[in-house]
């Protein structure tokens, strides 16, 4: 079966920098732990929390999107895969590695957690409690935070992680020029272009859609962390589809 | 129909067509020497039909099956490229393991047997081969494959004399061992000639010729002798190209030619397919702009 072994190359190709990264993590969560920990212990009335690892983590799936194309593209050609199990390959292996990834977040909460249990001065906690602080207030239910939190984050890495793919693939595909282009136009109109346009001719209207629309795509309003694991379906989707689209005329390029 | 069809295929970077409605046929357990000079399509061609790349018109079948988009048919082939994909701090171990996951039937044991005989060391990595060594890796891989059809693109680029020649004899063994197609793309025509028993000739995209080496070389002569006794016999006749040097002149006729209509004076030989090649290319232009 092709398509397990184009999984399988791109899990092994992606398995060393996946677990250089969690090891980081993980010291890192125990380090800033601990340091918490004794910190609140010497003075007893400062109160720390430590939360968002998960942020690390996506940046990290998007990069890892970005960068895993082109050397697995031309392996997989030279060894007679054909585009379709290519880009299966390429959604398959997204899952499983954002599934890993959520787990292993997971598990880094649990881990803080623990570490930090009982000084009341220390949080270290998920993300969700912070994204979504209504619906987990008070502690809630640790076992649901912690299945929520594991299937948002698998949908929100898979997501990232299509569109870092999206990005490499189209990167891939164009040609010297329009790299250039792309990569000046398109950060120079995100980041000088349409703020200016925004601040001057729509006084700031433009920005607070985006955000307003941002919010409601991921349920923040509404503590419904469910909303944010539809729209990161969507966007898995319709990226996938995209996907598809650029890679089945992609060619090997010397 | 079993083999490698390639049907009407055409295929343009630019304003350069470089395969011009290419119809050729690989059939099985075969061994093709597709001969073109630098620049002909010869790499073009292999691309498309192990579809690297898209031709603009035309199909290729693998065992009739189309071979693009299609895992069945493209793992049937596999092509030695003159170019790396492999990841360059891969080590030659791995891309073994790895073309081993892709291949099924590839011989790991082989392989290693192949690295020993040309002196390759599998713990190098891919960027630490010099232009040689890999070329000699990207053989032992194909050669190993077990693919039904193995494609080799400019298989002696930078191999010197000794490796070449353990190439030809490891190619022959691996090919009286286990039968399979083999298509050896290259200018260097002398040195497989000793080892294709079909030929087929590209120029400028287009495919010259297509027959065994024998019938191409049964009606290929070279006359010899004085220019104006020598012009005076091959009037009319089939000429592919001429040389001369001072009142002496070689032709070369692409008819048959009977030992004994030969007068006096003028000398007949069979020609080699490096000399038929250079004939035949040599004609109307040789290589593509």
């Amino acid at each position: 079966m092709t398509w397990k072994a184009a999984v399988k190359y791109r899990l092994w190709e992606s398995k060393k920098s996946i677990l250089t990264f969690f090891i980081i993590l993980m010291l890192l969560t125990a380090l800033l732990a601990c340091m918490a920990v004794s910190f609140t212990g010497d003075t007893g009335s400062v109160t720390i929390s430590i939360s968002g690892m998960e942020f690390g983590a996506g940046i990290f799936a998007f990069v890892l999107g970005i960068t895993s194309f082109r050397d697995s593209f031309r392996l997989m050609i030279q060894n007679g895969v054909s585009r379709k199990t290519i880009c299966l390959s390429m959604l398959v292996s997204g899952l499983i590695l954002s599934g890993i990834m959520s787990v292993l977040c997971g598990f880094l909460n649990v881990l803080g957690k623990w570490i930090s249990a009982g000084d009341s001065n220390v949080f270290l906690g998920g993300a969700m409690e912070t994204l979504y602080f209504p619906r987990y207030q008070g502690g809630g239910n640790g076992l649901q935070i912690l299945m929520e939190g594991i299937l948002f984050f698998f949908l929100l890495f898979a997501a990232v992680m299509a569109a870092g793919y999206f990005i490499g693939v189209l990167y891939y595909r164009m040609n010297k020029a329009c790299k250039i282009a792309v990569s000046v136009g398109v950060p120079g109109f995100f980041l000088f272009g349409l703020p200016i346009f925004d601040a001057v001719v729509t006084h700031g209207m433009i920005y607070r859609g985006f955000f307003e629309i941002f919010q409601r795509a991921y349920g923040f309003p509404t503590a419904n962390p469910y909303m944010g694991m539809l729209t990161s379906l969507a966007q898995l989707l319709l990226l996938s589809a995209c996907i598809w689209l650029l890679v089945r005329k992609a060619v090997i390029k010397d | 129909m079993k083999g490698i069809e390639v049907k009407n295929v055409s295929k343009a970077f630019g304003k350069v067509n470089a395969l011009r409605d290419v119809s050729v046929t690989f059939e099985k357990e075969k061994i093709y020497g597709l001969l073109g000079r630098n620049g002909a399509g010869k790499s073009t061609l292999f691309n498309v039909i192990t579809n690297r790349i898209f031709p603009d018109e035309g199909m290729v079948f693998i065992d009739g099956e189309t071979s693009a988009g299609n895992d069945s048919a493209l793992q049937k082939i596999f092509m030695m490229s003159e170019k790396n994909y492999y990841p360059e701090t891969m080590r030659l171990s791995e891309v073994i393991r790895w073309t081993r996951e892709f291949y099924p039937d590839f011989d790991t044991e082989y392989a290693r047997e192949l690295a020993g005989r040309f002196g390759l060391d599998l713990r190098k990595k891919v960027k630490g081969l010099s232009t040689g060594y890999g070329s000699i890796f990207k053989i032992i891989l194909t050669l190993s494959s077990n693919a039904d059809y193995l494609l080799f693109d400019e298989p002696i680029l930078g191999l010197d004399a000794n490796h070449r020649d353990m190439f030809y004899k490891i190619l022959l063994e691996k090919y009286s061992q286990n039968p399979c197609t083999v298509v050896l793309s290259t200018h260097l025509i002398e040195e497989v000639s000793g080892v294709i028993e079909d030929v087929v000739i590209i120029r400028q995209g287009e495919i010259l010729k297509q027959a065994s080496q024998e019938e191409l070389l049964a009606n290929a002569f070279v006359i010899t002798g004085n220019a104006a006794e020598v012009d005076r016999f091959t009037e009319g006749k089939k000429i592919l190209g001429t040389e001369s040097l001072g009142g002496f002149k070689t032709v070369y006729l692409s008819e048959f030619v009977e030992k004994s209509s030969l007068p006096s004076g003028l000398e007949l030989s069979k020609m080699d397919l490096q000399k038929y090649f250079i004939q035949l290319t040599n004609h109307e232009g040789g290589e593509m702009a």
